[in-house]
């Protein structure tokens, strides 16, 4: 009767299921309103004409009646018309979502269709979400493939777990096989995983807002448990938190190890170390934990019990006299012991063993409570804490179940970032999936101090300060980023590719000369900003061979301040430092141990140039840490932290053949004609080995500078006293014949420029000083130094 | 067509529907008061608060009697909360059953007033 054979699936006009979809899309969104209202009428008109005696009363209360009965059917029925699942049936009427079902037909045009899917909140979601510019799409009046969409749609839905069907899916799927929409996904750089995780936070969205209000145990759950006024003064209560927020979207997730650390907490030890890196998310599992508990039923273990956290600094100001501390310790476990419902959970539990800032030792106090298992305790430490605890507390570690938290995936926790996106987007604002998916590709490249899904979580709370009309995009995060580190991160943009394009020519403004040096080192970039070169590897990576005082240096600072933007962004080590086996563990060692250790400063400004000053000095052993550094991207400290150097430009300097190289360019050979020889020369005398040379982008070599480049070169410090002198309205100038003394008397074929600006200092400097001071020199005046101003 | 399709949801799932829904009320009604609780700890201390750490007895006695008060306590709050619970569920519950009863009179209703309006 009726029934229509569309490819594999069955399409009845006239299903049940189908009326129903439109008798509910004909009573519209008001319909329950509206029939209350006249339910209500007719049941009081009917009671008024009842009470006058009226008569006729039958009619409004029958009206009245169907009205409510009408709106019953509308609201438990027609408007919850739920879909069968995906891959359970090939009858369209059951598959399809109502509110497609309702005005979908065979023949129905793009345009149609387009309509409506885009009544839906789904498709609208993901059209601002994903950032589709659907408007540039071709208008076709002819039918899509329906075919090809339902059987798009039925995968998707499969492979996102949420197999019920709505107009979302059928959007994606839509997208995801129809040729014309390639552009678009193309163009908003989404690949089948996104559309796929879409699917998947709609879903979870939608599941949640089914969910019923939870019941925490209903209102006598705390009457057979004691009192804790000391805990709930001195502590932090997770379960309170949880039921006074009330149900909240984003807090699913870990499921498997709350199942573990239920099951740790209520049999064993009963007490339990959580380890993960900082930002693994050690706070939210315990979070989960009270909010699981909360709402267990009363017959599941440890059903009713509250997670109340201890701060080690909280507890560390209360304690005015010496033992108080113990004291209030030991009040608050007896508490927990007391009151017989209470979980205590130790955050940065290293603080309460005297590791770290802030820390006191209680160590005395807590292991006896651990070894009478009285109380369960929950401890979070990171991995170095929890083996710092093992080898000076071995008793104490073994009477706790240590729960080892992994990180992440990328899927995990881009469907994190989607939930708490959610939660954290300002009112009227939207969180696009690109910046949740920027938030994790540019959290793991710059934020490698913390774990995810911390850090991902803190960029995108960081980027809904930085709304890009109307939403926090990808372009938000990037600038979230450039925000916090003071870099580039966002795509080049046409000032910043002028700047790129003519580097050399900003470069020379600061140095002279050495132009194979410069024209090498800016390509590099270059191509690092252009998205050619590889991002597992340095930005560029150079050796700069040549005598003492020929702008190797100045170079590096160079890059550092127009890169960078200051010379300050410029970490430097000296290698001779570096000349002992054992020297190793210095150059590695972890932020605990030196704060200003050298990986310390690469991971906390990771946009730097790495100056690595005279590195043939350097021990082999240390050669061969910089041939990871160099290959890897990245080297790791002491306590197994790695610091990337994948956002850094590494320059390694060098003096080695710098006689060599004078004798060629005396000879009258320019650096081209002699550099490969060079370099074997360099190699086969031992200087480096050829896996370290290989390594680098380019061995870049600095000749002497000539006398009339030297001329430049005291007239670029001349301008840096200028600069100097600038607020107070001085400006010093050199004559010729000056600028030829200062050059012969500040030449020195070994040191190159360097006795320069000693010469500066002594010849000029000092000159002006004197004039500035007799009064000689005032505001807005031009001192002119001639010969014998500097003879 | 529609009033077929009423009809049928009506006696059919609708009706089944509303005897799930007076379950769930009746278990939201037993768990919201914390019946299972309750039960379980019908005689223990009120909040806990008891004597402990007595030595002579007197003091025993005194912590024996004191315990004895605080779980009187207890007991007398949580058979109050019982019995409140359990005016809510019977109401709940007698409200359901009247409910059950009533839904397949309803649609007949409608055409007794009707019929009932136009002739009185």
């Amino acid at each position: 009767m009726g029934d229509n054979t569309v490819s594999t699936y069955t399409y009845n006009p006239h299903s049940s299921r189908r009326r129903k979809a439109r008798w509910s899309e004909r009573l519209g969104h008001f319909a329950p309103q509206i029939l209350l209202i006249i339910g209500i009428a007719g049941l009081l008109g009917g009671i008024a004409l009842l009470a006058a005696k009226a008569g006729h009363a039958g009619l409004p209360f029958s009206v009245g009646l169907t009205a409510i009965m009408a709106r019953i059917w509308w609201r438990s029925e027609l408007a919850a018309l739920a879909p069968k699942p995906a891959g359970s049936t090939n009858e369209l009427h059951d598959l399809l979502p109502a509110d497609i079902l309702a005005g979908w037909s065979q023949t129905l045009g793009r345009n149609e269709f387009w309509t409506l899917l885009a009544k839906s909140w789904q498709a609208r979601f993901i059209i601002i979400r994903m950032q589709l510019a659907l408007d540039r799409v071709e208008p076709v009046d002819s039918p899509p493939n329906y075919d090809q969409i339902w059987d798009q749609a039925v995968l998707l839905a499969q492979e996102s777990g949420f197999t019920q069907l709505d107009s979302g899916t059928l959007l994606i799927a839509w997208l995801e096989s129809d040729p014309a929409f390639k552009a678009v996904l193309t163009e908003a750089k989404l690949g089948h995983d996104d559309l796929v995780r879409m699917i998947g936070w709609i879903g979870r969205l939608k599941r949640f807002e089914d969910q019923e209000k939870p019941l925490y145990g209903g209102f006598a759950r705390d009457w057979a448990v004691g009192f804790a006024p000391l805990l709930a003064k001195y502590g932090q209560n997770f379960s309170q938190q949880i039921e006074a927020a009330g149900q909240q979207f984003a807090r699913q997730e870990r499921i498997n190890q709350l199942d573990t650390l239920v099951s740790a907490l209520a049999g064993g030890n009963g007490s339990v170390a959580i380890i993960g890196e900082v930002g693994i998310g050690k706070t939210a599992l315990l979070y989960g934990l009270a909010d699981h508990l909360l709402q267990s039923p009363g017959t599941a273990p440890l059903s009713g019990h509250q997670v109340i956290a201890l701060n080690a600094s909280v507890l560390l100001a209360l304690a005015d006299q010496p033992g108080s501390l113990e004291r209030i310790m030991l009040a608050l476990f007896s508490e927990a012991n007391h009151a017989g419902n209470i979980i205590v959970a130790l955050d940065e539990a290293q603080l309460f063993f005297g590791q770290g800032t802030g820390a006191v030792n209680l160590s005395q106090v807590l292991l006896p409570i651990l070894q009478a298992r009285a109380i369960r305790i929950v401890l979070t430490l990171t991995p170095g804490d929890w083996q710092n605890l093992k080898s000076t507390n071995a008793a104490m570690s073994s009477l706790v179940t240590p729960l080892i938290l992994a990180e992440p995936n990328e899927h995990e926790v881009i469907n994190l970032l989607a939930d708490r996106a959610l939660t954290i987007e300002p009112r009227g604002t939207w969180t696009t999936y690109q910046a949740l998916r920027e938030a994790y590709r540019l959290s793991g490249r710059f934020f490698q101090d913390e774990a995810n899904p911390g850090r991902a979580l803190k960029l995108l709370a960081a980027a809904t300060n930085q709304v890009v009309n109307g939403c926090i995009t990808d372009v938000s995060v990037q600038r979230a980023v450039e925000g916090q580190l003071g870099v580039k991160v966002e795509k080049a943009t046409t000032q910043e590719a002028d700047v790129l394009l003519h580097l050399e020519e900003l470069i020379h403004e600061r140095m002279i000369n050495q132009t194979h040096a410069v024209k090498a080192v800016s390509a590099a970039l270059r191509r690092s900003r252009a998205g050619v070169s590889s991002p597992n590897r340095p930005v560029g990576s150079f050796l700069f061979l040549g005598p003492t005082g020929v702008g190797k240096t100045e170079l590096a600072k160079s890059l550092a301040a127009i890169c960078y933007g200051s010379e300050d962004h410029m970490v430097r080590l000296d290698m001779s430092e570096y000349q002992q086996p054992a020297d190793v563990s210095r150059l590695l060692e972890a932020a605990a141990e030196n704060p200003q250790s050298f990986l310390t400063k690469v991971r906390t400004a990771p946009f730097c140039v790495v100056l690595l000053d005279e590195i043939e000095k350097a021990h082999p052993n240390i050669l061969n840490l910089l041939l990871q550094m160099l290959d890897e991207g990245s080297l790791t400290d002491t306590a197994g932290k790695s610091a990337s150097f994948k956002e850094a430009i590494v320059i390694a300097t060098s003096n080695a053949g710098a006689d060599e190289i004078r004798k060629h360019i005396s000879a009258g050979e320019e650096l081209d004609d002699f550099a490969d020889a060079f370099n074997d020369l360099l190699i086969s005398a031992g200087t480096f080995k050829p896996e370290l040379i290989n390594r680098f982008d380019d061995i870049i070599l600095f000749r002497p500078l000539k006398p009339e480049e030297l001329g430049q070169v005291v007239l670029l410090m001349i301008g840096d006293v200028n600069k100097t002198l600038a607020n107070q309205d001085i400006k010093v100038e050199l004559t010729s014949e000056a600028v030829a003394i200062l050059v012969s008397k500040g030449n020195d074929p070994r040191l190159g420029a360097r006795p320069m600006r000693r010469m500066i200092q002594r010849q000029v400097e000092d000159s002006v000083a004197a004039r500035i001071l007799n009064g000689s020199a005032k505001a807005g005046d031009i001192i002119k130094l001639d010969a014998p101003d500097v003879a | 067509m529609v009033m077929w399709e009423f009809l049928t949801w009506w006696y059919g799932p609708g009706w089944s529907r509303l005897g799930r829904n007076t379950l769930r009320h009746i278990k939201r009604s037993y768990l919201g008061f914390s019946v299972p609780i309750l039960l379980r700890t019908l005689f223990e201390p009120w909040r806990r608060i008891i004597s402990t750490g007595s030595q002579t007895i007197a003091e025993r006695l005194r912590a024996v009697l004191d315990n004895l008060i605080s779980r009187g306590v207890g007991f007398v709050v949580r058979v109050i909360a019982l019995a409140a619970a359990g005016i809510i569920i019977l109401g709940t519950a007698v409200f359901g059953i009247i409910s059950i009863v009533i839904w397949p009179l309803m649609p007949a209703s409608v055409l007794i007033l009707l019929v009932w309006g136009i002739i009185r």
